[in-house]
């Protein structure tokens, strides 16, 4: 309640220099001003009842409506195919004072990968149960409130004018230009962005020649390969390094490995620590039923001696990279990447993600060779070479990509790859939820002082941008859009602009009909491609402003 | 009103056929229109219980909500009239993207608001579920079925 009022009254407040001189805004005015005395009233009538009595279950159809005026309800003409609705659990969770953003993030990872139901409390011993209370009060208890009604009533009757449509109409002499306020508000929601993204350049300084060079002997592209022979990691970025077999593939487990101590509990209470250990038990245990070794994994030079190969690993059947589940795929292969814009090298080497292999690659060789490409994600690619690139990802025999000669591919063999895992993932990446909500985001913009007003409620934009979607969905959808937001930054020189990005990438993306065009969802992807580009350029600092900017 | 939503969402579709460059933005309008038609059905289902100061009130904000939509949609019609060729219409649409807009930007606003007081009238209901036996708005009807 105390939300919608809120709503009401920022709505209120927004309008009000409009309403001095458009007729209809005044009337509109008058009726925010009725809902926000009934809302206050009700606000407080409720505060003041007794527990049991508040937020009785209700059989309103509007109970079945979006909760606030920003969700947008699922129906059968989903484009999704989606039969029903599907509401995602809402999680709001405020910045505490002296929280760093980075950390209130990986919370919300955590939060998202713990168990969907709570764990059962044990059973309260016979000493401390309390003997019952009937809590259910009269109904003379409860407050009238056709009493406050009746005055706001009369007033309304005697404030309110008919205004004839057409005359109310031509009152409306001008009203404030579009792109002022749009610019405007664009301006001041950007300044309370802080949510971390995936910081692609990082400080290191790619080094592809050299790094190719200390590659084992084979020249071309495909060829078996001892893995121990191989000296490090394949990649132009000295810091994506090699995960550990011995940890867990989930984003709680980049926290665990900076811990001296096994098992130490980090800052989030004990109860939920003991969540993710029984999470993470359960996984491994899983994982060991399903197999004992992991051939594709990237291991690290010194194995432990307790567990000793039967086999080597390039005689073993391939594991599926591609049309298989996320963490499935990063199960088999899958690459280490810097997350975050943390000032401190000691906040860098803490804020890192698994990621996919390879689209991780790909992202690193398009952000070095191809965001000035011209038509980079907007033409396909040669559909020979995609698939060798996509038959070196897949292949044991060149460690699932950590083997792998660029100079034979083009940025847009990357770009497509990319896309192409995308789309053969099981589910898409981004659900109908997320996207209807970039859909209503992007509109919301347009209404001046409703991101002003959800910035003081503490709604980050990012935390609802992202809602419903974890883990290593959010990293890799964090590191796809910082790609996508800095080739938007170059359009002048690509010609993808974050419209022309969203309209190619957005069926891979959310998994949309070959035949189907959805032009809301396009525009809500490409707000949100803008919207991360801003952030971007402002989080790296210098004082530009981004060329994708509204 | 959902006759006029219908309408002037046929005349949008008309028009972009006509002039494609206006999509983008009657697309959005078009979303708008979609989004408008549910919270009027949903205030429609249930007018009985709105409280009696809101249910006195709301009929004049939809009258005013139908003026808006039919002025958008005699907007539109005056674009796509038929002796106009197709570079013509592309001018106009032109000329009238930003009085569009403000027509746009009026009806998001009344959209939202009606969105608003569904919300705080379920919210109302289930705080008092009782109060929905009164039936107050028996004393002031609420009648959308004639906007």
């Amino acid at each position: 309640m105390a939300k919608v009022v809120g709503e009401i009254q920022a709505l209120t407040e927004s309008l009000e220099e409009e309403a001095r001189q458009n007729g209809a805004v005044a009337h509109l005015q008058q009726y925010l001003h009725a809902l926000h005395i009934h809302g206050i009233t009700t606000a407080h009538v409720e505060v003041n009842q007794p527990p049991n009595r508040r937020r009785a279950p209700s059989s309103l159809t509007c109970s079945d409506a979006p909760d606030s005026a920003i969700e947008l309800s699922d129906d059968q003409t989903s484009p999704f195919g989606t039969t029903g609705a599907h509401k995602q659990p809402r999680v709001i969770v405020p910045a505490a004072v002296g929280t760093s953003l980075d950390e209130v993030d990986e919370l919300l990872d955590e939060l998202g990968e713990m168990p969907g139901e709570a764990p059962v409390p044990p059973p309260r011993s016979s000493a401390r149960r309390a003997p019952s209370v009937n809590l259910n009060p009269s109904h003379d208890r409860r407050p009238s409130t056709s009493g406050s009604y009746s005055v706001s009533i009369s007033s309304g009757n005697k404030s309110m004018t008919h205004h004839s449509p057409q005359s109310s109409w031509h009152r409306i002499s001008h009203m404030r230009s579009w792109s002022r306020t749009r610019s405007e508000t664009q301006e001041s929601i950007c300044e309370g962005y802080s949510t971390p993204g995936t910081d692609i350049s990082t400080s290191s300084d790619p080094q592809p020649d050299s790094v190719e060079r200390k590659r084992p002997d084979s020249e071309t592209i495909g060829q078996p390969f001892d893995f121990a022979r191989l000296s490090g990691w394949e990649n132009p970025r000295s810091q994506v390094p090699v995960p550990d077999m011995t940890r867990p593939s989930t984003s709680s487990s980049s926290m665990t490995s900076q811990s001296a101590v096994p098992g130490t509990v980090r800052r989030s209470s004990s109860r939920l620590s003991t969540a993710l250990k029984g999470l993470r038990i359960g996984r491994r245990s899983s994982s060991r039923a399903r197999d004992e070794r992991e051939p594709g994994r990237m291991e690290p030079q010194s194995q432990p001696e307790s567990e000793p190969r039967s086999e080597p690993a390039y005689l073993e059947a391939p594991r599926a990279v591609f049309g298989v589940p996320l963490t499935e795929s990063m199960q088999v292969a899958k690459g280490i990447g810097q997350d975050g814009y943390g000032s401190t090298e000691s906040r860098k080497a803490n804020n890192t993600r698994g990621y996919p292999l390879s689209v991780l690659r790909c992202v690193y060789f398009i952000q070095e060779r191809g965001i000035q490409t011209p038509h980079i994600f907007g033409q396909d690619a040669d559909h020979i070479l995609l698939a060798k690139l996509k038959e070196i990802f897949s292949s044991v025999d060149t460690g699932y990509g950590k083997i792998l000669d660029w100079d034979h591919f083009t940025v847009h063999e990357a770009a497509n790859l990319i896309l192409q895992f995308l789309s053969e993932l099981p589910t898409p990446l981004v659900p109908p939820t997320a996207a209807k909500r970039w859909v209503s985001l992007s509109r919301q913009a347009t209404i001046s002082g409703s991101m002003a007003m959800r910035l003081d409620q503490g709604i980050d934009f990012w935390e609802e941008a992202f809602l419903g979607i974890h883990g290593p969905s959010r990293a890799l959808l964090r590191l796809l859009l910082n790609l996508w937001g800095v080739i938007a930054d170059m359009a002048e020189f690509n010609d993808m602009t974050a419209e022309r990005l969203a309209g190619r990438v957005m069926r891979p993306l959310m998994h949309l009909p070959a035949a189907r065009f959805d032009t809301d969802l396009m525009l809500g992807l490409a707000f949100v491609i803008r919207r991360r580009s801003e952030y971007q350029v402002k989080a790296k600092g210098g004082g530009r402003r981004s060329n994708a900017a509204f | 009103m959902s006759n006029a939503i219908a309408k002037t969402s046929s005349s949008i579709s008309q028009f972009v056929q006509q002039v494609p460059e206006s999509r983008s933005e009657l697309d959005i309008i078009s979303g708008e229109l979609h989004s408008l038609d549910e919270v009027v059905e949903l205030v429609k289902d249930n007018a009985s219980l709105f409280p009696p100061h809101l249910a006195n009130k709301t009929p004049a904000v939809l009258e005013t909500c139908l003026a808006i939509l039919n002025e958008l949609e005699g907007c539109i019609s005056v674009l796509d009239r038929s002796s106009a060729s197709r570079v013509d219409k592309e001018s106009r649409w032109l000329a009238s993207r930003n009085h569009i807009a403000k027509l746009r930007w009026t009806l998001e606003g009344y959209k939202y608001t009606l969105w608003l007081a569904v919300d705080l009238v379920a919210l109302w209901v289930a705080t008092f579920p009782a109060l929905r036996q009164l039936q107050v708005n028996e004393k002031y009807p609420l009648d959308v079925n004639n906007c």
